[in-house]
């Protein structure tokens, strides 16, 4: 009996058809009280239902929902939840589909903004001293990323877009490919815009390659070598080395 | 002892200026997951303030069954942080598998209590304590439920031996919802069953009120809380939550400064 009313009451929260459902059934579960029939009294679980994980969204994606305005972000949300609806004891991961759920810009930003709150979420690992890399043997070596790190390849200037919301400004969003590092450091998150060369020696060392087999597959010169391991190490991007 | 939920908002001053507080109340869902800064904060406060941990999402009444990867890290959480005590909602949250984030009422009858007493003490059994069980506000009764609110939490108390947070605010609330004499709702709880109160503001839409946790406590909920502390006693710690529209720090800490007064005053 009790699953029977709880899956009842769940379709009547969750159901877009919650209303009719409710106008038709609501008495045969619901008492009145002296103010509100059954069905008033049930439907207010259904109007706090939406409006908790448009708020939850909201918090994850800030800046898709500044781009798309109130309006269209709350239609979004509803759509969305209709075909993903929480799985999960948490709110945090309610948002993990929706990158995929959108197409173009819309996707490239909320890719960004996805990869923000897992940074922002992941396990905090200590940095290794990269100054400590023994010089003769650092081609053989192997750096392990911090959790709290990820990369990614943009096809438009979502980055760019999203230091305008944070600035308040308007967002002019244009297709032109991105390379972002997303880490931690101290528990602030950062978005550094990195050289297509800098994102694919990344890319070698994050799945795990040596330094030797990452400068052989991407061929970077000394000087981009130089800069981009002292910006690296000052960042903390990397919690341990070894062979 | 006298307290308050913790919030982001607060970090920084709760960290600056360690107020005058007993205890932290923490929602476990907030720190299951997060190894970043509200983590690392939430350490950090510990180290000052004994820390107890409130869920949200534990589902204790469904008709699912428990998630047993939750309670792991409710555990792992717990320990962590030396929690007194974890608590959650006597409600459900999901069937089937799904969420929907809200402390949904149960019918109150004997299948449902014996269904949730047994998940009690699993739940007990497995974080190795009584577990604490709050009473939710409420917006609908259902009519297949043959006993009352107090007389349910009472049973369950007597099955399990399970602990009581009382929120005396949603007494009040679910009173005006109901109809009925949230004094009567006391009275029936029994001595030595709760560990910690719960005070909060609320909004009344006339027709019903919603437990939004917002604005300070009305002076009828302080009254309550009087009569409450004064017929249960005041041991239980007494924890001020505000969750819409939070105000400063001083403002919070000022609500659980007049908790502290209204017990004081039972003693003078």
């Amino acid at each position: 009996m009790l699953e029977r009313v709880q899956s009842w009451m769940y379709g009547v929260i969750a159901d877009p058809r919650g209303v009719s459902i409710a106008s038709r059934e609501a008495d045969e579960h619901i008492l009145p009280s002296r103010t509100l029939s059954a069905a008033e009294r049930v439907l207010i679980y259904n109007g706090m239902y939406l409006s908790r994980f448009v708020e939850a969204l909201g918090v994850d994606y800030p800046g898709l929902k500044y781009y798309l305005g109130d309006e269209q972000f709350d239609a979004l949300c509803a759509r969305y939840v209709q075909k993903h609806p929480s799985t999960s004891y948490t709110l945090n991961r309610l948002g993990d589909a929706l990158p995929d759920f959108l197409t173009g810009f819309e996707r490239d930003l909320a890719r960004l903004e996805l990869a923000m709150t897992a940074v922002f979420d992941e396990e905090e690992t200590p940095s290794a001293d990269l100054t400590q890399l023994p010089p003769e043997r650092a081609e053989m070596m192997r750096l392990v990323p911090i959790k709290a790190s990820r990369l990614l390849t943009l096809r438009y200037n979502s980055n760019e877009c999203f230091t305008a919301f944070r600035d308040e400004k308007p967002m002019h969003p244009r297709k032109q490919k991105t390379y972002v590092l997303v880490h931690r450091k101290d528990f602030a998150v950062y978005r550094d815009e990195i050289s297509k060369k800098a994102h694919d020696f990344l890319r070698e060392l994050f799945a795990g390659k040596t330094i030797g087999e990452a400068i052989l597959a991407v061929r970077p010169s000394q000087h981009a070598l130089f800069e981009w391991f002292r910006d690296w190490s000052a960042a903390g991007l990397f919690r341990s080395f070894g062979e | 002892m006298f307290g308050i939920g913790l919030r982001t908002v607060h970090f920084n001053e709760i960290l600056r200026d360690l107020p005058k507080l007993d205890f932290f109340e923490a929602i476990s869902e907030n720190f299951m997951d997060s190894g970043g800064r509200p983590s690392h904060i939430l350490d950090k406060i510990a180290e000052h303030y004994p820390i107890v941990l409130h869920g949200v999402s534990m589902n204790i009444g469904t008709s699912d069954p428990l998630d047993f990867d939750y309670l792991r890290k409710l555990k792992a959480l717990s320990n962590r942080v030396n929690a007194r005590w974890i608590s959650d909602h006597l409600c459900w949250t999901g069937v089937g598998g799904r969420n929907t984030h809200d402390l949904l009422p149960l019918p109150y009858n004997e299948e449902t209590l014996h269904h949730v007493a047994n998940r009690v003490l699993a739940v007990s059994d497995f974080l190795g304590q009584p577990l604490v069980l709050e009473n939710a506000s409420s917006y609908a009764e259902f009519t297949t439920s043959t006993m009352t609110e107090w007389q349910f939490l009472a049973g369950l108390v007597e099955l399990t031996g399970c602990k009581l947070l009382l929120d005396v605010n949603n007494i009040y609330v679910s009173g005006y919802n109901h109809g009925f004499d949230p004094k009567t709702y006391i009275d029936a709880i029994p001595r030595g069953s709760v560990l910690q109160y719960h005070l909060a503001g609320h909004t009344n839409y006339g027709t019903h009120i919603i437990d939004t946790h917002i604005g300070p406590i009305i002076d009828d909920v302080w009254s309550l809380y009087a009569y409450t502390i004064e017929k249960l006693g005041d041991d239980p710690w007494t924890l001020i939550e505000w969750d819409a529209e939070i105000p400063d720090l001083a403002t919070v800490v000022s609500e659980a400064e007049r908790a502290r007064d209204v017990a004081a005053a039972l003693h003078a």
